[in-house]
């Protein structure tokens, strides 16, 4: 708990009828890359903005570096970098102006903030186009931008709220580094996304928000593990027969197989060698087959285990 | 037909900057309409005064003197004492004239009066005032009483103004009706509406992307496009059909009821040249904000210019002259005319020509706009 | 923290094409328009008096009197007519037939004509209006003093002397009020279109307030994240519109002045700093507006709509409406920003430095301290119910 940058209990917000975030709790440690996921209007930017003191909240208690977080806890707010889903930069000042301007909200001092913007600057890889206004700016380069403002003052603690929504995937990969080597100097991270691969990559722990509630944690192999489907075996078979799936079904921890198309699926939850038994199995029994593929289960499989498959807002 | 649809339904994000415009149109219409009716096109043929008297002498002679205001002028409420309000008063049109009688007056003789520095009017109004005063003041120096000094005053003024002029031309008096004022001030309000709604409207199917997918659906050039000129001209014929409407319900009993349909045709037609105006502005800009500025530089400019706001008389000739090229004027010209003549003579080659070139600038805004958009393509700017 | 924020927000707002548009170059149209317009009403009023040129006709029978000898009333006339008076009432032409002065008149050469004959004087005019109501007044005044000496003479013959001195004497019982200045009432438009290029300050404010409130836009929200006091923050946005409104209307009024060369009739530093008062007055509506609204489309339909109406009763459209307000319901002229400041430039326009000058100023100081007062507690708060 002693290291816990910030730490969330029991937040409740409602927008009229509506229960936004439900009984959420939430324990950052310094130095981690937290992964919030959880499908569209599951109330990730809720809580953000709740942790964030913009919006106010019916229960509940945040802390943010040990201290209660208030609209005016201005020691707080000046360690935290925000980097909003939607681009939050001033249309009419060129790059350098932005990043500056946003920078001087927290750094007073003048050599320092020239330091901090140009090393921002250089860490989205934007020196080239300090004079450009955001307007004349790509897609991907608009993100580095809205990047570059948030975090030029080098804060402590790093929200970011899905910042690489529409960006190429070069951009991606640099924005991704550059998260990483802010870790590594020290930086605490949140980071909510709904790209699984990239939250798999980049983070320590993963936690999965639904209905506005916590509805898993873990590190990525932790949380597939906490799957019942631990193997999916596909096998090509021109004969077809019931037989063949009650028989494979008997096999040790195959919990189902059915036909799809020319293939029969077979899911396993644990145990080793799984493959080893089902090929014997079709060999002794002179059972022709063809392909064989086995899949691992993904973090993607883990997402529409937990929060279900029906589509969203 | 969803063209169409699409474009009337978008005019819903309007509706405030609309429903301003209309508010402006019932007040400040009703409001200068009003003002004006009744008074005259040449400003000059009222004669009897609006006059404001404060009396605080109270005297046999300085009541005399109120009483012959009150026979021979309109006497009004001063509605103050205090000398800047009062000249306020009289140089915006409140009361034409004010009069103060000061405490003392019988024996002293001296008045003050306020009027529009220098006003034909005026003057006229002093000279009456002196004349009778100096009658009374003669009267009483050359040993009358005063109630005789009053009477034979009252008696030989009244006599006087028995004396009229011939007048030549008895044409001239047009009674500015309550209509002209509401179609004249709508000249301003109705461009206002359709240039900022039908501009705004327009530019989103300018978008480009939206512009884009429409292409891509396989609807026809022919068919997307007489959806888009249908659905500009149903919002142009809403907003001048209300407009038209709220005058008449507001005003059954206007003596000029029977030229509506004169009136309405007329206003009909500078739809045309407000929705020309709208295409051209969205030709240049697709800014919501610009598009609102553009209409109210060329919009309100105009109307100063045309005589919308101030009389086409008291302008200067150079300026009524460039107003020529200028198609609010026609249209105020056209509501002149119709104020002017009886239904009977209505339809002249004047009468025709206003509405033609109403028209004619209707087609220059539109082609401008239509070579603007083109310009715009081919340079992809 | 302060000046940068000001600088900044004054970079960022002047370059916002729109606000170039609406308050530097739209006001700048107008004012050209209306110079255009009545340019010339300001230098010569048409309601102005002018000599009218009268023709005279006399088919008095020669033996009536004395054929050499002017007519009474012809005499009159010619004292009209004589210019070493302050106003030239007449010019007067004598024809010697009817058939003549109807060609004079056909002609314009003159707007009207007396024909006096031996029962009485007959007027001739083309059409009604205040030449011939003018020229009417002249027969009525003679015809009054001729019954007037007629009864003298019958009653107090030994007065007549004294009357007749009197009548001819230039005696005037009346007095104009006199308040030094002259300026035309067409400079009201004048001033009110300064009015409304000031409230147009209040989208210059809600514009920046847009960018600094977390429940109007994604930058607010960047914004708000930051530490330092909001409110000084928007203090220091305020002051840079307030900078940039109170620079166009200076531009505006200076181009009125030196470019149109209407002469707005008051010093021009009290022009400037009355348009710089209603500017803060515009700047601060607009936070009032900003602190209020959330609605993108109504943070610039309602300072527009609000500008307009508040111009338009203080008589951008038609000069006469403030006054009929202030006959009819004065109270609103004095809540009517745009009122209270056209109010002001008239008054130090036409009177000069006058209590009423000074109370208008006081207006706007409370309006411009009760929209700061109610919007920053409005906007002090940081966080909000729904975002």
């Amino acid at each position: 708990m002693s290291n816990a940058i910030v730490s969330i209990e029991n937040l409740v917000k409602r927008y009229g009828e509506n229960l936004a975030v439900d009984h959420f709790s939430l324990h950052v440690e310094d130095g981690e890359i937290l992964g919030l996921l959880g499908p569209n209007g599951s109330g990730k930017t809720t809580t953000i903005n709740c942790l964030l003191s913009l919006l106010q909240y019916d229960k509940g208690d945040i802390q943010i570096f040990g201290k209660p977080m208030r609209p005016d806890a201005y020691d707080i707010k000046s360690k935290i970098g925000v980097v909003m889903q939607n681009v939050a930069v001033i249309e009419t000042l060129n790059v350098y102006e932005n990043v500056d301007f946003f920078c001087g909200l927290y750094i007073r001092d003048k050599a320092t903030r020239k330091q901090y913007v140009e090393e921002a600057l250089e860490f989205t890889g934007l020196s080239d186009y300090k004079k450009y206004k955001p307007k004349k700016l790509s897609g991907g380069l608009l993100r580095r931008l809205n990047i570059a403002c948030g975090i030029a003052h080098k804060p402590k603690l790093v929200l970011f709220d899905e910042p690489t929504v529409a960006v190429d995937p070069q951009s991606r990969n640099a924005i991704l580094e550059g998260i990483r080597k802010m870790n590594r100097e020290g930086a605490t991270i949140i980071y909510t996304s709904h790209y699984m691969e990239e939250v798999e990559e980049l983070c320590s722990r993963i936690v999965i928000m639904d209905h506005g509630k916590n509805v898993a944690n873990g590190t990525s192999s932790e949380l597939k593990n906490s799957l019942k489907n631990r193997e999916t075996i596909r096998i090509t078979l021109p004969n077809q027969s019931d037989d063949i799936l009650r028989a494979l079904k008997e096999i040790n921890h195959v919990y189902e197989a059915r036909f799809e198309n020319d293939d029969v699926v077979i899911r396993c939850d644990g145990g080793e060698h799984n493959l080893v038994h089902i090929l014997s199995y079709l060999s002794d029994s002179h059972i022709p087959f063809g392909r064989v593929i086995t899949e691992q289960p993904t973090l993607n499989d883990v997402f529409l285990e937990i929060t279900g498959k029906e589509l969203r807002d | 037909m969803p063209v169409f649809k699409a474009t009337i339904r978008s005019l819903k994000t309007y509706y405030i900057t609309i429903l301003v415009y209309f508010l402006v149109f019932a007040v400040f219409g009703t409001m200068t309409s009003r003002m004006n009716s009744g008074s005259t096109d040449s400003l000059y043929e009222d004669v009897v005064l609006d006059v404001a008297v404060i009396d605080h002498d109270h005297s046999t002679f300085s009541e005399a003197l109120v009483n012959y205001l009150d026979t021979t002028q309109h006497l009004v409420d001063a509605n103050t004492t205090k000398p800047r309000e009062l000249n306020d008063n009289v140089r915006f049109d409140i009361y034409d004239y004010a009069l103060v009688i000061p405490e003392g007056f019988e024996t002293s003789h001296e008045l003050e009066y306020y009027t529009s520095s220098n006003s034909a009017s005026g003057y006229l109004m002093t000279e009456k005032i002196q004349s009778y005063v100096q009658d009374i003041v003669v009267y009483l120096n050359s040993g009358y009483p005063i109630e005789e000094a009053i009477a034979l005053t009252d008696e030989q003024i009244a006599d006087v103004d028995n004396t009229s002029a011939t007048i030549l031309d008895e044409t001239g008096t047009h009674q500015r009706s309550f209509f002209t004022g509401m179609f004249t001030f709508n000249g301003y309000t109705l461009l206002m509406m359709i240039c900022i709604s039908v501009g705004s409207v327009m530019t989103y199917m300018k978008e480009k992307d939206v512009n884009n997918r429409i292409t891509v659906s396989g609807m026809s050039f022919v068919k997307r496009n007489i959806g888009l000129f249908l659905s500009v001209l149903v919002i142009g014929i809403l907003l001048t059909s209300a407009s038209i409407l709220f005058t008449i319900v507001t005003n059954l009993g206007d003596s000029a009821i029977h030229k509506i349909g004169y009136f309405s045709l007329n206003t009909f037609v500078l739809m045309f040249v407000g929705l020309g105006i709208a295409y051209f502005i969205s030709s240049i800009t697709k800014n919501d904000s610009i598009i609102s500025m553009l209409s109210n530089m060329i919009v309100l400019s105009m109307a100063f210019l045309c005589g919308v706001f101030i009389q086409t008389e008291l302008l200067d000739d150079t300026i009524v002259a460039i107003s020529h090229f200028l198609p609010l004027y026609w249209y105020v010209q056209a509501t002149n005319y119709i104020n002017a003549h009886a239904l009977g003579e209505m339809f002249s080659t004047d009468f025709l020509t206003y509405l033609a070139m109403q028209l004619v600038f209707a087609a220059i805004f539109f082609v401008a706009g239509l070579i603007i958009s083109r310009k715009k393509e081919q340079y992809a700017i | 923290m302060f000046g940068r924020i000001f600088l900044y927000k004054l970079k960022e707002l002047i370059r916002m094409k729109w606000i170039i548009g609406w308050n530097f170059l739209f006001p700048i149209v107008l004012a050209t328009a209306f110079a255009l317009g009545f340019g010339n009403l300001i230098d010569d009023d048409p309601i102005d008096f002018h000599t009218i040129p009268v023709g005279y006709v006399s088919e008095l029978s020669a033996g009536d009197a004395d054929a050499s000898e002017p007519s009474a009333f012809l005499q009159v006339l010619e004292e009209l007519s004589d210019d070493t008076d302050d106003t030239t009432v007449l010019q007067l032409y004598t024809y010697a037939s009817e058939a003549e002065a109807k060609d004079a008149l056909s002609t314009d050469e003159i707007s009207g004509y007396y024909l006096e004959d031996d029962e009485d004087i007959h007027t001739t005019v083309p059409s009604n209006g205040i030449t011939s109501t003018t020229m009417l007044q002249i027969v009525k005044e003679y015809k009054n003093y001729k019954e007037t000496l007629e009864n003298i003479a019958v009653d107090h013959p030994e007065a007549m002397a004294d009357a007749l001195d009197t009548l001819t004497s230039d005696t005037s019982f009346l007095s104009q009020h006199d308040f030094g200045n002259d300026t035309s009432p067409y400079l009201q438009y004048f001033y009110a279109l300064l009015a409304m290029a000031s409230l147009y300050g209040s989208w210059i404010s809600t514009a920046m307030l847009t960018g600094m409130c977390a429940n109007m836009s994604e930058c607010g929200k960047r914004f708000e994240c930051a530490p330092g006091r909001k409110l000084v923050a928007i203090t220091a946005g305020t002051l840079a519109g307030l900078c940039i409104q109170a620079l166009a209307n200076a531009v505006t009024v200076l181009y009125i002045q030196y470019v149109l060369r209407i002469d707005l009739s008051a010093p021009i530093g009290y022009i400037i700093l009355i348009t710089t008062l209603g500017s803060a007055v515009g700047i601060s509506v607009g936070n009032l507006f900003g602190s209020i609204l959330k609605n993108p489309i109504l943070l610039t339909v309602v300072p527009l709509s609000f500008a307009m109406l508040c111009s338009m009763c203080s008589g951008l459209m038609v000069a006469t409406i403030r006054q009929a307000i202030e006959y009819y319901a004065p109270f609103f002229n004095r809540i009517n920003p745009g009122a209270v400041m056209t109010d002001a430039l008239y008054h130090i326009g036409y009177y000069g430095t006058t209590r009423t000058f000074y109370i208008d100023l006081m207006i706007m100081g409370i309006i411009i301290i009760l929209n700061l007062v109610i919007s920053g507690v409005l906007l002090r708060r940081r966080n909000y119910a729904s975002i």
